[in-house]
């Protein structure tokens, strides 16, 4: 299959809006504010967490307030130069920081990080596990999400092979993303 | 009634690279524009990290609510329209609005022999 016409290619797994389980999003902003605007995104990787935050970011600035995003990983692992405009300006009431990875920041790092955030308006990050800040939502998996997810995006396709969502969801260890990019290789050859 | 068109001359959706690409876009938008932009770009679809380009582009400052313009553009040399496994290279044209972000799309082909190169397939005979 042409790459273009692939159902499991990145732009299609992008366009997924994350499915939150038991609190709507009321309830989540209510809690947040409730947490005195500090709190964590909890989760395994390839559970949806960044999915979220890019969520939440929508509604934020939909609420009138300034988003600064910042994105670590194990390949970027430091903000580099990247908080220096947001240095110079100083952070405000109506800035909410989120910040994708924080437990890439060792711990005097993450000390920084809390005192440059200080006095924004808000602070959310994600992370692998609870500890840093309260947590707001747990994104987990379940075969069930994974079934779902791959109908939606492959419902309309002759499948090349047959899979089991159980199967494959726990051969990715809950790995939500993984699992449907082993499903891009199977339409990709198939 | 909030409707964006793009089209091209004679509906041709496929180009030589150099060749021009002739069109017109209309619209009939409720509300007050600050511009009007029409685009020639590609991007790439597949597995991973997805890359675009806008090649050129031409803007109309304060259009009416409602109206029609042409454009003219030449085809770039390169990337050729392709598609492999793991990647293809996307043309398009995109009309887009100013403040509003609504958009209309058209995809193209760019490539020697006006038809999408296909990875692994075997060479067009001359």
């Amino acid at each position: 299959m042409k790459a273009r016409n692939n159902p499991f290619a990145t732009w299609r797994l992008e366009q997924l809006q994350y499915r939150l389980d038991g609190p709507d999003w009321n309830e989540l902003l209510g809690r947040f504010d409730r947490l005195g605007r500090r709190a964590a995104l909890v989760g395994v990787h390839g559970s949806g967490k960044t999915t979220l935050l890019d969520e939440f970011a929508a509604r934020f600035r939909q609420q009138g307030m300034h988003v600064c995003s910042f994105r670590l990983t194990q390949d970027e692992p430091d903000f580099g130069k990247t908080l220096d405009g947001v240095k110079s300006s100083g952070l405000g009431r109506n800035d909410i920081v989120l910040l994708d990875g924080a437990e890439q920041l060792n711990r005097s790092r993450w000390q920084k990080f809390l005192q440059f955030t200080g006095s924004a308006g808000g602070v959310l990050i994600t992370m692998h596990r609870a500890g840093r800040l309260p947590t707001l939502y747990e994104c987990r998996t379940n075969p069930r999400l994974l079934a779902s997810l791959m109908e939606e995006l492959a419902g309309g396709f002759e499948w090349p092979a047959a899979r089991n969502a159980a199967e494959l969801f726990h051969k990715h260890r809950g790995n939500v993303r993984e699992a449907l990019r082993e499903l891009y290789d199977v339409f990709a050859e198939g | 009634m909030n409707e964006i068109r793009i089209g091209t001359k004679d509906e041709q959706t496929a180009f030589r690279p150099g060749e021009l690409i002739e069109g017109a876009i209309g619209w009939n938008l409720p509300e007050e524009l600050r511009a009007i932009e029409v685009r020639l770009g590609w991007q790439t679809r597949g597995k991973g990290t997805e890359d675009a380009e806008t090649v050129n582009e031409i803007k109309f400052d304060d259009p009416p609510a409602q109206g029609a313009r042409p454009f003219q553009f030449v085809a770039p040399d390169q990337p050729y329209s392709f598609s492999g496994k793991l990647i293809s290279v996307i043309w398009f044209l995109e009309v887009r609005v100013r403040p509003k972000g609504a958009t209309a799309r058209k995809d193209i082909i760019i490539a020697p022999t006006r038809q999408e190169v296909i990875l692994g397939a075997p060479a067009p005979s001359e």
